[in-house]
């Protein structure tokens, strides 16, 4: 017993030390950025995920160090990640923004359906832990209402119908956190982190089957890896295989 | 077989002749036998007392005839002495498609079911006399070359000569099978103009002029060019009469004939190429000179610029394109727009052609354009020649604002252009383990929770069902203190009380219901379940407590009956 408060005790102090230190590189990183010297900055940030710490504040200031610059797909990648982490943050989208504008190519995402659309932003706006305490709370709502229900403390009309839309948007909303939970395990994106790539229509070098070259910054999806190569989709359905140091990984 | 086929054709004959009510017949006819090659006639199926219209195959006469028109049909109804006569017939117009002696022969003419024959019809077609064809009017067809390179083009011009009056009522174009066409002339009114062939004059007229250009590498032919004209003839061997005058020629002594003309069937002789054949040849025959411009030498960056290759030269210009050729690379290309002009009333077909290219560079820096080659074949000099343009410098300079890209951009991303990304974030985060799994204990006891509202209400009514069911054991259990508790007070009626208490006490232990109980009911009730002796001096004390409740003069001790009733009933309590 004694050992074991011993253990959890030194836990907690190496983990506080760590963040201690992530804390410190932080700041450091931010006083480069402040100097203009972007490269420095970028090796601290990037120190501190390599420890294994992240937050969307950090891929922020991470990115805007690509930016300044120029490594745009870099850049792409820390924004892209950023937003993983906290959908909703606006200055994040605006920077994503400017950077894409910088992107030489521009791929037209196909026209879908209206609500598809809606669909697909609602599941981008929240992270999985938004939507499971959003459904859990919704939960939680449910069984508080019907408690007072089945005891019959009180008598509204519908009060019972009330309970049950409550209880069906919970299960909506834990729909769609499972939706997103399969994407997210399932489907891995990627930007592509080369100035310039080609794309071969198998896992192997040849100049003469380049079926289309690409240039940094362009968000795409991994269909499945292999050594050294990734095949991968474009948002506008081209597909192909690329060596995989020219992608990073979201 | 031959047998068989006339015996078949024996019955049928004898099948037609021996029908009985309605006279049918098929004959065929025509309107002369003795014709020149260059004349028309006409070719007649009569039927008559049928009331169905024939249906007749005429493929077995096409190889020695061809259809002009036809086949037209009518029907005739005519009365002769009270008997209804009604015959149909179907008319050809044929022309001759060799000399020599012809037979029409044996035709199969269907109605319904019913199937008839006619008789074969022999013509005889001589060569014409020179009146008809190679004197007074005749077709020719100039071709300008008679052997020709793939591509190469050759020109055909139609002229009709003529001594008479005539009038065209119909052209039949040929199909020029493996030639591209461009038609040159083609006149809306035929305009004679007299010419002299070796010494004697003609009316000539120039119909149609076509330039082809040979499609395929092997032999091809020119099909026959066919025009059908209506000549007016004099008519001749009539008998004088009063009206054989001069004044009256105008009305009478003319007629029509109508004439088909065509041309012979003339062989192209198509030429193989030399030798040194470029590999981007893209089929270009003729003589051609080819210029490039650029509209602005030096540009800013990602602004377009347009490059415009001009192609100007005689020859198939509408049959190849611009070989491919590569722009380099800091150039975003757009896929180029053609226009071809053809210059009218010229008998090369002779024109220009004009590529635009929409350039739009993404590199500062000077860059070539490079030269622009197009290999084509000179017919005349039989030589390959190639027309190239002269590389084009350009400069591209950093434009004022670097990154405005003139196209592909949405309103909003132009807007953003002109802004800055968001500063740094200073404050420091709560860092997120990236390795840690810690979140799902907060949801654990969400959900729990949840969980446990959802079940509260089930637990609440097990609860209560218990409660509900156990009254009665705990009333039984409590008898003996609430008895006893009663008893400490007795009021003025001790014995009334005492029976009081008693019943209440039996009713909760034993769970009886309080209506009807007396002692003996209570007797009843009990025995068993108390034992003898107790159930004796309960039944005696209950039976004491009824006298002296209703006969107040009998005096026993009140003391006495009270400890007498508790102690009775400890010893119940105890044993039940």
């Amino acid at each position: 017993m004694h050992r074991l408060v011993l253990y959890l005790l030194a836990l907690l102090t190496t983990i506080s030390a760590q963040t201690v230190e992530a804390d410190s590189l932080f700041i450091q990183g931010n006083t480069l950025m402040d100097n203009q010297t972007y490269r420095q900055a970028v090796s601290l940030y990037e120190k501190i995920l390599h420890k294994g710490f992240e937050h969307a504040d950090l891929y922020h200031n991470l990115g805007n160090a690509y930016f300044r610059i120029g490594i745009y797909g870099q850049a792409v990648w820390a924004y892209e990640k950023g937003l993983q982490l906290n959908p909703r943050d606006q200055d994040l989208k605006y920077n994503l923004d400017i950077t894409n504008t910088r992107v030489r190519d521009r791929i037209e995402i196909p026209n879908t359906i209206l609500l598809l659309d809606i669909y697909r932003s609602l599941k981008k706006m929240f992270t999985l832990r938004d939507m499971l305490s959003i459904g859990s709370i919704l939960l939680i709502i449910a069984g508080m209402l019907f408690v007072i229900n089945s005891l019959n403390w009180i008598s509204i009309p519908l009060f019972s119908k009330f309970v049950g839309f409550i209880l069906v948007l919970s299960v909506i909303v834990h729909g769609i956190a499972l939706d997103k939970y399969f994407a997210l395990s399932d489907v891995k994106n990627g930007v592509i982190i080369i100035r310039e790539v080609n794309i071969y229509p198998g896992p192997f070098l040849r100049d003469d089957a380049v079926l289309f070259r690409i240039h940094e910054g362009v968000k795409l999806e991994i269909i499945q890896k292999q050594t050294n190569w990734m095949e991968i989709v474009l948002l506008d359905g081209k597909k192909g295989w690329i060596e995989s140091g020219a992608v990073r990984v979201l | 077989m031959n047998h068989f086929i006339r015996s078949v054709l024996l019955l049928i004959q004898i099948l037609v002749f021996s029908y009985p009510v309605f006279a049918e017949k098929v004959t065929a006819t025509v309107d002369a036998t003795n014709i020149n090659k260059s004349d028309i006639f006409t070719f007649k199926i009569e039927a008559e007392g049928v009331d169905t219209s024939p249906k007749v195959d005429i493929t077995p006469i096409l190889n020695a005839f061809s259809i002009v028109s036809g086949p037209s049909q009518q029907t005739n109804i005519s009365w002769v002495n009270g008997k209804m006569k009604s015959s149909r017939n179907l008319t050809w117009t044929l022309s001759p498609s060799k000399t020599g002696i012809l037979t029409i022969p044996s035709l199969k003419v269907m109605f319904g079911k019913k199937t008839f024959r006619t008789k074969p019809i022999k013509i005889k077609v001589s060569q014409g006399k020179a009146l008809s064809t190679s004197g007074d009017l005749f077709l020719t067809s100039e071709i300008d070359k008679s052997e020709v390179y793939p591509g190469e083009q050759i020109t055909v011009t139609y002229k009709i000569y003529t001594k008479v009056n005539i009038s065209i009522e119909d052209l039949e174009l040929p199909k020029f099978v493996g030639f591209w066409t461009e038609e040159l002339f083609a006149p809306n009114r035929i305009e004679f103009r007299k010419v002299n062939l070796k010494g004697v004059s003609y009316n000539v007229a120039r119909i149609y002029t076509v330039a082809l250009f040979p499609t395929k590498s092997t032999d091809l032919y020119l099909d026959p060019m066919k025009v059908k004209c209506n000549v007016a003839v004099k008519s001749k061997g009539r008998r004088r009469s009063i009206w054989d005058d001069p004044f009256f020629d105008t009305f009478n002594r003319q007629k029509t004939v109508t004439k088909l003309l065509q041309t012979e069937k003339t062989q192209i002789k198509i030429k193989s190429f030399p030798e040194g054949r470029p590999t981007d040849y893209s089929g270009a025959v003729g003589s051609f000179t080819i210029t490039s411009s650029i509209d602005m030498n030096s540009v800013n960056l990602n602004e377009a610029i347009t490059l415009s290759i001009h192609l100007n030269g005689s020859g198939n210009i509408s049959m190849f394109s611009l070989p491919e050729f590569q722009f380099p690379n800091s150039l975003e290309v757009f896929p180029p727009t053609s226009t071809i002009k053809k210059e009218p009333f010229r008998d090369n077909i002779t024109g220009s052609v004009n590529w635009e290219y929409i350039l739009i560079p993404r590199q500062e820096g000077k860059f070539t354009l490079p030269s622009v080659t197009l290999p084509y074949f000179h017919p005349q000099s039989k030589q390959w020649k190639i027309a190239s343009t002269t590389p084009i410098r350009v400069t591209v300079l950093p434009g004022d604002k670097r990154e405005l890209v003139a196209t592909g951009l949405t309103k909003q991303e132009v807007e953003l252009l002109s802004s800055d990304i968001r500063y740094t974030r200073r404050e420091i985060p709560k860092w997120i383990d990236k390795n840690s799994k810690g979140t799902a204990l907060q949801f654990v006891t969400l959900y729990s929770l949840a969980f446990l509202f959802f079940l509260s209400p089930r637990f609440a009514n097990i609860f209560q069902n218990n409660q509900l069911g156990t009254a009665e054991i705990r009333r039984s259990k409590k008898a003996l203190k609430s008895a006893e508790s009663t008893l400490k007070f007795p009021p003025d009626n001790v014995y009334s009380h005492v029976s009081k208490v008693l019943f209440h006490y039996l009713k909760d232990k034993f769970s009886l219901s309080t209506d009807n109980l007396d002692p003996l009911t209570v007797y009843s009730l009990l025995k068993g379940k108390v034992q003898e002796k107790d159930l004796d001096s309960l039944v005696h004390i209950l039976k004491t407590c009824d006298s002296g409740q209703y006969a107040p003069g009998e005096n026993l001790n009140e003391e006495n009956l009270i400890t007498n009733v508790r102690k009775l009933l400890n010893r119940i309590d105890k044993n039940a």
